[in-house]
């Protein structure tokens, strides 16, 4: 089902409209639920003049429909209702027929014709009870309207009947002793006043109906039935019962009559409806029950026959005759009894309600007021609920309790959690500025009592409380103080205040600590809210950061015949401060740098990117590492502060002259390998870049020159390499490294870079680096002739560092 | 977690030579303990400090950026931070990085002190 957001005490609606939609979504209807259903009001404050019982879901699914099974559904309960509508009407014209034959004839029908016609009287009224049925309650539920539409057609009968009674001439004529009417005046009096009379009982009996079946439970519909079918019985029970025979001698009758009596006490005492009206409504019901009982009252007891008794020709009756004989009851016995009870049925019933109301009407302002105050509480909660603005949730929060008119104001302390300190500051407040609160009562003590009592604090004499410095007519009377926890997490307290002492009852406390607690949750819903976003801002600044320092390392590395290269850069945090480059100087020189910031993270890669920048550009200048190196010095000693410092080596290969010349900036040694297997580590003094600004370090910087030979492999590396731990604390080292090279010289720079990744992992026993790790294999192959390695040669793999 | 100490220790008071020992691992998180210590040197007014570093097993770029935090502050008040007897592993590190250009690395801390003096004279 759709979201329901509110249930609230205003139950009206026993009709409920559903759009249905066929899941292949070429057909829609409606879809009619009956039964007794909370109403689903929109809004808190609307009136409770006009219940909304459609409520609309959207897409329902059905199984798909033909469209030919609907049809004949649609069409069918219209063209049902016009049948039957003609079908009564045709036996009432019957009827009439009838009785304007006996009444020509002149003589009483036999008992068969009686019990014949009763029936057929009895048939007509349940086919229009049955028609009826389908428009009296169908709009939902609204017991003014079942009050006062059978008190209209109850008026609406009696003008009709007065002003028939007098077209045709004054009362009826009605012969005692056969009970037929006397003349064409009578006879249209009778039938037409028995129509009037059956339908004003029709109307009353399914308008009840809405009433008293208010509450539709398997209980009340079998006594409601329990009703109907013993009026019907002890009705039925007069079958062949003439209108001059005695009522009061038929014991079958009595039986049922003293039967269905009691169903009618059974079911006059079905009132729930009456405590959820408004006061005004409680006013309007009671008037209209009021007139419906005199209405009825009246009813009953008219007889459109003259002193009561009927005046046949030439007859002379005294005071002592019983024969009570109404209009209707020449018509047919059974539906002057049926009408009759159902008349008694309605004055009861009215008359339990006139009473019930009245009882009500004194409580049903507080009523009223305690309802609206519950339904702005929930209102207010589920704002809360959906609000993430930490400000407006406080402000609304604060605000709730005077709003819903349960205090006169309140205010919301609440605990900073980055503040460090413990005690509740004052966040939101109204009906009393923070300044008047804080003087007037110790905040922090009555938050944290109440936080540690994990229960509400109520002071029902405030002024009188060792917290409160408020005198009595400042205010403050009454003050409760709400904890707020979320997960066990102390938040802050709610506090409300009420100006006259004792002024909170029980159900207030009840209302406001429920609100209290889903006032916690928003909060905390509100904090984790802003906690995520800003993580979320985080990562996307970390993210952004490592695509920006992957790009700054090199895509592709330049290989040739004569040189081949291979490289690797693995971060150990997001972002990497470990940086490698190569660039082709001239025709003949190839410039390769390996850089490692100290420190890790996001400004480490800063300092990375300005290296590069200052390398990309100054490293054309000159072919002396050394002399780019003081240069990069100069430039990066501004922005490096006093602790950050970057340690480098770079290395100028020159192809032609076939020399390999390195500085070594504060970096570690670079490893060589040589053809026959032996490995050094070339260690020319120099310190690390930004230790200082002037001439200490180009006095230490040292260059270092090798002749090539072919097969000469040179490894230059970050620390990350040599200082990673196995788990026995031991690091890598220079040795294992040296073993590790020798071992794998001969191959081609991509499987030896793989190779020396691989033992550091064994040696490790774990892939997770906790420094950058770099490592840029530089391999001289000499003059083109194939080598004696396992790799392709003249084949270049390009190698982009993996970030 | 790495664990870390500093303690103090004076030649005597007339030879004014504050000596730090540093025991364990010297990194990020431990870099503050040495940090403290210098500065409580300098605000006692002992800015002749020597440390001696038999005890450190390991130190990292932001354990030798403390050294580098302090220096220029320590050498403006007149005096000086003097690093003895390092392991030869930990020596290395400060070796790499050109430490010995900046900073007196001696191996007993008798020749440390002794720098002082030489200075001083």
């Amino acid at each position: 089902m759709g979201s329901y957001p509110r249930l609230q005490p205003r139950p009206y609606v026993s009709i409920l409209h559903q759009r249905v939609r066929s899941s292949d979504g070429r057909f829609a209807g409606r879809l009619k639920l009956r039964g007794p259903f909370l109403r689903y009001a929109g809004d808190p404050a609307a009136g409770s003049s006009a219940p909304r019982p459609r409520a609309s879901l959207s897409a329902v699914p059905l199984p798909p429909l033909s469209f030919a099974r609907i049809r004949p559904a649609l069409a069918g309960g219209r063209t049902r209702r016009l049948l039957l509508g003609a079908v009564l009407g045709v036996a009432y014209a019957l009827l009439v027929i009838y009785h304007v034959g006996l009444t020509v004839v002149g003589a009483p029908p036999s008992t068969a014709t009686l019990v014949l016609a009763n029936g057929a009287v009895a048939l007509w009224v349940g086919g229009a009870g049955w028609l009826l049925s389908e428009y009296i309650g169908r709009r939902g539920f609204n017991p003014v309207r079942a009050l006062w539409t059978p008190l209209v057609a109850a008026a609406l009968g009696l003008v009709l009947a007065t002003l028939l009674v007098a077209l045709t001439g004054g009362p009826a004529v009605i012969d005692l002793k056969t009970g037929v009417p006397d003349g064409f005046a009578s006879v249209t009096q009778v039938v037409g006043v028995a129509l009037v009379e059956a339908a004003v009982a029709l109307v009353l009996l399914f308008s009840l109906r809405t009433l008293v079946l208010f509450k539709r439970t398997a209980v009340s519909v079998r006594n409601w039935r329990i009703l109907v079918g013993a009026m019907a019985a002890a009705s039925l029970a007069l079958l062949g019962t003439a209108p001059t025979d005695l009522v009061n001698e038929n014991f079958l009758h009595i039986v049922l009559l003293v039967f269905a009596v009691g169903a009618m006490v059974l079911n006059a005492f079905r009132l729930s409806w009456i405590v959820y009206l408004p006061f005004r409504q409680k006013m309007l019901t009671l008037g209209l029950c009021l007139g419906l009982i005199v209405a009825l009252a009246y009813l009953l007891q008219l007889r459109y026959v003259e002193g009561g008794i009927a005046l046949g020709p030439g007859s002379d009756f005294g005071p002592d005759l019983d024969l009570d004989l109404t209009l209707t009851a020449v018509f047919s016995q059974p539906l002057s009894q049926f009408v009759m009870m159902v008349f008694a049925f309605g004055i009861l019933y009215a008359s339990t309600a006139v009473l019930s109301l009245l009882f009500h009407l004194p409580t049903a302002a507080a009523l009223q007021q305690k309802t609206g105050e519950m339904e702005a509480l929930q209102a207010l909660a589920r704002l809360s609920g959906e609000v993430f603005d930490r400000d407006r949730l406080v402000d609304t929060i604060a605000g709730a309790p005077v709003e819903a008119g349960v205090a006169q104001a309140a205010w919301l302390a609440l605990i900073d959690a980055g503040s460090g300190s413990l005690a509740p500051k004052i966040t939101a407040a109204l009906g009393l500025t923070p300044v008047q609160i804080k003087a007037m009562t110790d905040v922090e003590r009555l938050a944290l009592d109440a936080l540690a009592a994990k229960a509400p604090l109520l002071l029902q004499q405030a002024p009188a409380d060792h917290r409160i410095r408020a005198r009595p007519g400042d205010g403050i009377g009454s003050l409760l103080v709400l904890p707020l926890t979320a997960h066990g997490e102390h938040l802050g307290a709610l506090f409300a205040t009420r100006a006259v002492a004792e002024g909170f009852e029980e159900d207030d406390v009840d209302a406001l600590a429920t609100f209290a607690g889903q006032a916690a949750l928003a909060l905390n819903n509100a904090d984790l809210f802003a906690e995520r976003i800003e993580r979320e801002r985080l990562e996307g600044e970390l993210a952004i950061a490592r695509e920006v320092q992957r790009r700054l390392l090199p895509q592709r590395l330049p290989q040739s015949e004569k040189v081949r290269l291979s490289a690797v850069s693995l971060p150990a945090e997001e972002v990497c401060g470990d940086y490698y480059d190569v660039v082709e100087i001239n025709d003949a020189c190839l410039g390769i740098i390996v850089g490692d910031v100290s420190g890790k993270g996001t400004s480490a890669a800063f300092y990375m990117a300005e290296l590069k920048g200052i390398f990309q550009s100054a490293s054309r200048l000159t072919s002396s590492p050394a002399e780019f190196l003081r240069r990069a010095n100069e430039a990066l000693a501004g922005s490096l502060g006093k602790t950050a410092f970057i340690t480098a080596v770079y290395g100028v290969l020159d192809t032609e002259a076939e020399r390999f010349t390195l500085a070594r900036a504060g970096h570690c040694p670079t490893a060589l390998a040589r053809a026959d297997g032996s490995v050094e580590l070339l260690r020319a003094g120099g310190l690390g870049l930004g230790l200082d600004r002037g001439p200490l370090f180009a006095h230490a910087l040292k260059e270092q020159t090798v002749s090539l030979a072919p097969g000469d492999t040179f490894v230059l590396y970050s620390d990350g390499l040599v200082e990673t731990r196995n788990r026995a604390g031991e690091e890598y080292g220079y040795e294992r490294l040296a073993a590790a090279l020798a071992r794998h010289h001969r191959l081609t720079p991509d499987p030896l870079r793989d190779a020396l990744l691989r033992d550091l992992q064994q040696f490790a026993g774990h892939d997770v680096w906790d420094d950058d790790l770099t490592i840029v294999v530089v391999q001289w192959a000499g003059t083109p002739v194939p080598s004696s390695t396992n790799g392709l040669p003249g084949t270049a793999a390009a190698t982009a560092g993996a970030g | 977690m790495s664990s870390f100490s500093v303690s103090f220790r004076s030649t005597a008071p007339e030879r004014g030579v504050c000596i730090l020992d540093i025991k364990g691992e010297l990194d990020a998180h431990t870099a503050s303990e040495l940090e403290a210590a210098f500065q409580r040197c300098l605000t006692d007014g002992h800015p002749r400090i020597v440390v001696h570093g038999s005890d450190l097993q390991y130190i990292s770029s932001a354990g030798l950026g403390v050294f580098m935090a302090y220096i220029e502050e320590v050498r403006e008040q007149g005096g000086d931070i003097k690093i003895a007897a390092l392991q030869p592993r930990v020596y290395n590190v400060f070796d790499l990085l050109g430490f010995p250009v900046l900073f007196d690395i001696t191996p007993t801390e008798a020749e440390a002190v002794e720098k002082f003096e030489s200075e001083a004279a």
